[in-house]
């Protein structure tokens, strides 16, 4: 199973560095924190070193020991113990009220001060374990909203999947290409407005409804939409929307295009870059009436077809600002069509995107190599 | 984000600044507010509006409100042409 032709990229975790890594603070804490107790220590070390005669202060190894296996609360549990019976002990001993309060001192202290250790080392791992929870969960439903495309051989389909840095790192962007029963090619890019899990497990799901729909009515892509519509938002149970641009592609190039509310594609062709204005009927959820339209086009041997979701062009923190068309085609344009995705992501979000980015392009191959199409 | 200001009364909602995901339930409110035959919507202070902010013109849409748009500054034009939205209300030229 190749993947490399599917690069689902997490860009927030890189391109934006924290100035301060709260791990190296909390590391220069604990050294200036050990230094402060070893110079504490040096100083009141005069005035306790009879303790050594009754080593009475053996007792902390108890709560230390809790505190490097357990928890806070449990570490408190065993010095409060170890406490008692220090002092039981040393009652028994028996001990001068001074020296006897020195040594219970130190017990109490390494109790106070493990306490501490168990609390925070507790937080670190629970912080990890959660992050763990998080990106296993964020990569899974990457893995259903953007699966690795099967385009057949004459095709070359590229994805890129980036998780907008605002906040919620799951989005509703979905793509997928794949072969159809009668050979031609079939794609989806589309876009669930909203952000979260919920959103994400939708975009998972109508992806997949789309895929079983072309599929089984190869022919037709108007029904494409049309029927992930009727099943999915006709009974009420999703109220937000869903923009998508689907289409079928022919061994020959002939190109059908059907746009639910989706941002126009990019056809590079040669050195020429022009927008598609393909004609847009309502995105799905509205419940308008409206007809769907299907749109032709040609795919030139070579020549390939960009799409993507706005989160590539509305993004305040780009260069470009709220881009349109215009600037993305005069991007494409300055690269003569042969950008990589990763140099257009790169131009219109280098520190990262507010909202998700799923790009896809389809580019048909010059050498049609029957030998692998079969 | 709260960088946008609504106003609304019955059959009228205006709107000024940002509006994006953060927005979408104060818009919600504001178009319940204003439910009427038909609602006028002043646009003209819009300076951004993604597709979560648009996608709220279409509830009261669904509830059988016409939708009247004016002064529509070409960024809100972009995304309600590629919407098809401009099918379903109407877009005054002004």
């Amino acid at each position: 199973m190749p993947t490399s032709d599917r690069a689902v990229i997490s860009r927030a975790a890189t391109t934006n560095p924290t100035t301060t890594n709260p791990a190296a603070t909390s590391d220069r804490r604990a050294v200036w924190g050990g230094l402060l107790i070893v110079a504490a220590l040096a100083v009141v070390y005069p005035s306790i070193a009879s303790a050594a005669r009754d080593p009475l202060a053996v007792f902390l190894l108890a709560p230390l020991f809790t505190a490097i296996v357990s928890g806070p609360r449990q570490t408190a549990l065993v010095g409060s113990v170890a406490t008692a019976v220090a002092l039981a002990q040393g009652v028994a001993g028996p001990l001068e009220p001074v020296p006897l309060a020195a040594r219970l001192g130190i017990v109490v202290a390494a109790t106070l001060l493990a306490v501490v250790a168990a609390r925070s080392r507790r937080r670190r791992e629970a912080e990890l374990s959660a992050t763990r929870v998080r990106s296993a969960l964020s990569e899974s439903f990457q893995g259903g909203l953007v699966p690795s495309p099967r385009p057949p051989s004459w095709l070359e389909a590229e994805t890129r999947y980036v998780p907008g840095s605002r906040g919620l790192m799951l989005g509703g962007d979905f793509v997928d290409v794949i072969t159809l029963p009668d050979g031609a090619a079939a794609f989806v890019i589309g876009d669930v407005c909203g952000h979260g899990p919920r959103a994400a497990a939708f975009g998972t799901a109508i992806r997949a409804a789309w895929k079983g729909i072309a599929s089984t009515l190869p022919a037709d892509p108007l029904r494409w939409l049309g029927d992930v519509e009727a099943a999915y938002f006709l009974d009420g149970r999703f109220d937000g929307f869903v923009t998508a641009l689907t289409g079928r592609i022919e061994v020959d190039g002939r190109l059908l295009l059907v746009s639910a509310g989706h941002p126009w594609p990019v056809l590079v062709d040669g050195g020429n870059t022009s927008l598609l204005r393909v004609r847009p009927s309502l995105p799905l959820g509205t419940g308008l009436s409206g007809e769907r339209h299907l749109v032709p086009a040609l795919l030139d041997p070579g020549a390939a077809l960009l799409t993507y979701t706005d989160g590539l062009l509305e993004n305040r923190r780009g260069p470009h600002g709220i881009a349109d068309d215009a600037v993305l085609l005069d991007v494409v344009d300055r690269h003569a069509g042969q950008i990589h995705l990763d140099e257009l992501l790169d131009a219109f979000g280098p520190h990262g995107f507010d909202d998700d980015v799923a790009l896809l392009r389809l580019t048909r191959r010059t050498h049609h190599d029957t030998a692998t199409a079969r | 984000m709260d960088d946008f200001s609504i106003l609304a009364s019955p059959g009228s909602v205006v709107l000024e600044g940002e509006f994006d995901l953060t927005s979408v339930d104060a818009l919600r409110r504001a178009f319940e507010a204003a439910h009427d035959d038909e609602i006028v919507v002043v646009m003209a202070g819009v300076t951004f509006m993604d597709s979560s902010g648009v996608n709220e013109l279409i509830r009261p849409l669904q509830r059988g409100v016409r939708i009247r748009l004016k002064g529509c500054p070409p960024v809100v034009r972009r995304v309600i042409r590629i919407t098809g939205l401009d099918a379903v209300l109407v877009v005054d030229d002004d």
